[in-house]
């Protein structure tokens, strides 16, 4: 090989059979016996092959710069057909393809949202509600909010396409921006947002707290207007009874609570089950203070997905109000409606950093990376255990804490109404319970009776619960 | 040298299993080709003919007074030469061993491999394949290009850069690589996903896969060295194969934006067996199996022999085994941080029995299982495995030199090869 090589350097003479450049004399004198070899059309072939794979060798692919950030990535799951994934070739093929693709209305495995990279748009937080998803992002140097999938009670704005045209959208199958009456509109940096059944609450950093959406029972926090027609309404509400200093809000279906850094939860909207704690089961149109057990308590953690409401103070005390048709609350009372916070005595699950509560189950994480559940439904223990008052502990190797990795954790989780989703330390993401339309991502329609992991292919950063799709914001490993 | 004086007497003790060194660069056939080899070498040193002389005796039938040790010192005034060395040749020769491997590794892949020689050393092989071993290697790879058969010498594609590659990125993809795999080992089990017996296998942490073949499962990678362009892994998996683990370097720089190849696999331990009791390849000789073969018999026991397969029977097996057992459960039970140490290559798997899943041993093992319970395999021909009676005398390789007479019986009948007892194993009578 080395030989030959520095024979093909040797030759500078064109051959005159072929006029091409070949080692044809000095090959002659060294390897007589193989002339044939060396004057044919092998050698050319040889060379050309060399030539090749050095010129192979000697290029460097780049796939990624060497001080790249880590890819931000947007997935998506479950029910399509509102256009909340924000993926709109499920529901509007493209016409290429028209033969090979249909309509998606449901997807059970997780999907990347394309819209945020081909605009190169970085997401930072996403909510979802029923059936609509706003997402936060980060554009050039702008941030701005964006809104997909159901739009009949104005919960993602106002949207009129073209404009002036008086055709106003009452679903959006892409992201569309969602214009809050800011003072600087490109600045709109969210501290929290979510969503409820049709409404959705953003917490703008310096700006305050602006509410969209239906507003029926005044979970919008503006008082009830009777018969308002709230499809195609423009009205995005600025809620000023509250302190300035809200961190952090969550949506029930038809409330809301508010949460200060001072500790303090202020709560509107639907209060029929007590779930606004206000003392009372009537609609409150105005953020108020949640009475009960919870006063004098600094509360560093709230959690409301449907009619329950949980709270967690920074000694890691668990409270609950509202709905306990399923025992959500069944440690303190066997009623089924509780109008003022309660102490929950769930001593015994350490100290608790975060709990949440879905329709019918609640679950709560505690400092040392624990989830309890409790309530009623697919607890995640098995199809054995259907119901308890009690919380009960899931154990930790299912969240991949087993022998060979004895430091995973649980660090964050959330619920729909039917199912529960935890995040471990390694952002790998759990989901269990009931597989409404492909919620959960397992890649099956089957419910699934203990956490499972998704099979993302990035590290989960952030996640949120809709009633029957998830969204999650991912980031690449380089 | 030769401890022992008389062949067939060495022979007869290579009957087990011993795990050898793999080197780099050599196949498993031509490792198995020149153990037996160096035993026919060693075997055939020996005196094993009628007229020939075990060493360090005397010539007694003919003359007290001459003293030979020699090989050659033959007794004056043989008339049968039909059994002679010079006649017959050599007595021991490839064929006669019989020696199986399991799980073996590529050519140029090196470490522990498990071999057994002889029957009861092949059934004994067969129960350890049965036990699905976790596996432990080293692999190293090297990033900046990708070749075909993901090897450093394989047909060349392509050259990437390397340098964005940090090691926290490789660790981030290690955890979710092992997690992608953790989650395929709950469907290798094959229980019903919907059923409380999947929840409460999931809740055990690690399972083992039910069948004996299956795909890889990695339960474990781990960044040990990172200094770019290298790096090695630490994996510990069962039913994987190095073409697989060279695979997944690839999988892995690929993932990483970059490309690479695996430059080197290691396997550092099979189960039990540890690179401790792996033979180097100086090793290979009739004295040092034999003694590895004699090191390994306390790994046959069932409860680190069943591992993988009913550990429910091996707790019946042993009662006193099964409160450790119980005790242990009850730690996973209680979720506590398990009592797994897998890292360093010395300690022994101290759980081994926790990680396993047993509803349904296959029948195959229920019989091994059956035949351990009646006191060892009594099959003819094969030892039976019994306890040392006397540990005091199991000392070094010195229970196997048979030094004074009195240890060899004389057999009546026409063979002339000793009857060999020693204080450790027995050698029945049945053959």
């Amino acid at each position: 090989m080395i030989k030959l090589r520095h024979l093909a350097t040797l030759a500078i003479d064109a051959c005159k059979q072929c006029g091409s450049v070949h080692a044809s004399r000095p090959a002659v004198t060294v390897l007589s016996q193989s002339r044939s070899f060396f004057t044919g059309t092998c050698l050319t072939n040889w060379k050309k092959k060399h030539a090749k794979r050095e010129a192979k060798k000697a290029e460097v692919h780049k796939y990624v710069g060497d001080n790249a950030d880590r890819t931000t990535i947007v997935y998506a799951w479950g029910a399509a057909d509102s256009g909340a994934l924000g993926i709109p070739s499920y529901l509007r093929p493209n016409l290429k393809n028209l033969q090979r693709q249909f309509l998606i209305t449901m997807i059970n495995r997780p999907a990347r949202v394309r819209f945020y990279d081909k605009q190169k748009m970085k997401a930072l937080k996403v909510a979802c509600g029923h059936g609509f998803t706003i997402t936060s992002v980060k554009f050039q140097n702008k941030k701005f909010l964006l809104g997909c999938g159901i739009n009949t009670d104005s919960q993602i704005g106002f949207h009129e396409a073209p404009k002036g045209s008086g055709r106003i959208m009452d679903q959006l199958i892409e992201p569309g921006r969602i214009r809050l009456p800011l003072q600087r509109p490109d600045h709109c940096s969210v501290v929290s947002m979510a969503c409820g059944r049709a409404h959705s609450v953003v917490v703008v950093e310096d700006e305050g707290v602006f509410t969209l959406g239906n507003n029926a029972f005044g979970q919008c926090g503006r008082s009830i207007v009777e018969g308002e027609d709230y499809s195609k309404n423009p009205t995005i509400n600025r809620v000023r009874e509250l302190p300035d200093d809200v961190i952090k809000v969550v949506c029930g279906q038809d409330h809301t609570l508010f949460l200060t850094e001072s500790g303090q939860v202020y709560s509107c909207g639907l209060g029929a089950d007590g779930q606004t704690g206000s003392g009372h089961y009537k609609p409150v149109g105005h953020p108020v203070l949640v009475a009960g057990d919870i006063q004098g308590e600094t509360i560093v953690s709230i959690g409301a997905r449907a009619d329950c409401s949980l709270a967690v103070s920074d000694k890691g005390d668990v409270f609950g109000w509202g709905n306990s048709e399923y025992g959500q609350l069944g440690l303190v009372t066997d009623l089924t409606q509780v109008n003022m916070a309660a102490h929950l005595p769930t001593s015994r699950c350490g100290r608790v950093v975060k709990a949440v509560a879905g329709g019918s189950l609640c679950a709560l994480l505690n400092d040392a990376g624990q989830v309890f559940v409790w309530g009623f439904g697919i607890l995640g223990k098995g199809p054995k255990l259907e119901s308890t008052a009690e919380p009960s502990l899931i154990p930790e190797p299912i969240f991949g804490r087993n022998e060979l990795n004895p430091d995973t954790r649980v660090v964050d989780i959330d619920c729909g109404l039917t199912y529960v989703a935890a995040i471990n330390d390694q952002g790998d993401l759990y989901t269990w319970g009931k597989n409404s339309r492909g919620c959960l991502g397992l890649g099956e329609e089957k419910n699934q009776f203990f956490p499972w992991r998704v099979a993302l292919p990035a590290q989960t950063v952030e996640f949120s619960c809709g009633s029957d799709h998830m969204a999650a914001i991912c980031k690449s490993y380089t | 040298m030769s401890r022992f004086n008389w062949a067939p007497t060495a022979y007869r003790l290579l009957d087990g299993l011993f795990c050898v060194y793999k080197p780099a660069g050599v196949p498993v056939h031509k490792v198995i080709h020149s153990v037996k080899l160096n035993l026919c070498k060693d075997l055939n040193a020996l005196p094993c003919y009628e007229h020939e002389i075990a060493l360090g005796q005397t010539a007694v039938r003919e003359n007290l007074s001459t003293k030979s040790i020699s090989l050659n010192a033959e007794p004056g005034g043989i008339t049968d030469w039909s059994e002679h060395r010079l006649v017959l040749g050599d007595r021991y020769e490839d064929s006669d061993f019989n020696i199986h491997f399991v799980d073996g590794i590529s050519k140029n892949s090196t470490g522990v491999l498990v071999m057994s020689v002889g029957r009861f050393g092949r059934q004994s092989l067969e129960m350890v394949a049965l036990s699905k071993f976790l596996r432990v290697y080293h692999v190293k790879g090297r990033l900046g290009y990708a070749t075909d058969d993901f090897s450093p010498t394989g047909h060349f594609i392509e050259r990437t850069s390397f340098k964005h590659v940090s090691l926290s990125k490789l660790t981030r993809l290690c955890s979710a690589t092992q997690a992608a795999h953790t989650r395929q080992m709950y469907n290798m089990h094959g229980v019903n996903p919907d059923s409380q017996a999947a929840y409460e296998m999931a809740a055990r942490g690690i399972v083992r896969p039910r069948e004996r073949r299956t795909m890889p499962v990695v339960y474990s990678i781990k960044c040990i060295d990172f200094q770019p362009p290298d790096f090695t892994l630490e994996i510990h998996s069962i039913n994987e194969t190095c073409q697989f683990l060279r695979q997944l370097i690839h999988d892995m720089a690929v993932k990483l934006k970059s490309s690479a190849v695996c430059t080197g696999i290691r396997r550092l331990r099979y189960g039990h067996f540890d690179t401790e009791r792996a033979l180097l390849r100086q090793h290979w000789r009739l004295d040092q199996i034999v003694d590895n073969i004699r090191d390994n018999m306390d790994l046959l026991e069932p409860d680190k022999l069943f591992v993988g397969t009913g550990a429910e029977e091996s707790q019946a097996l042993l009662p006193g085994n099964a409160q450790e057992r119980l005790r242990l459960s009850d730690n996973i039970d209680s979720g506590s941080d398990g009592s797994l140490e897998l890292t360093d290559s010395g300690g022994a798997y101290r759980s081994e029995g926790l990680l396993e899943m047993s509803d349904s041993g296959d029948s195959k093992s229920k019989e091994s299982l059956k035949m351990l319970k009646n006191g060892g395999l009594q099959s003819d021909g094969s030892p039976t495995l019994l306890e040392p009676e006397n540990s005091s005398t199991k000392s070094g390789g010195s229970d196997f030199v048979c030094d004074d007479e009195s240890s060899f019986k004389s057999d009546a009948g026409t063979k002339n090869s000793p009857e060999f007892i020693t204080s450790g194993y027995k050698k029945s009578k049945a053959s």
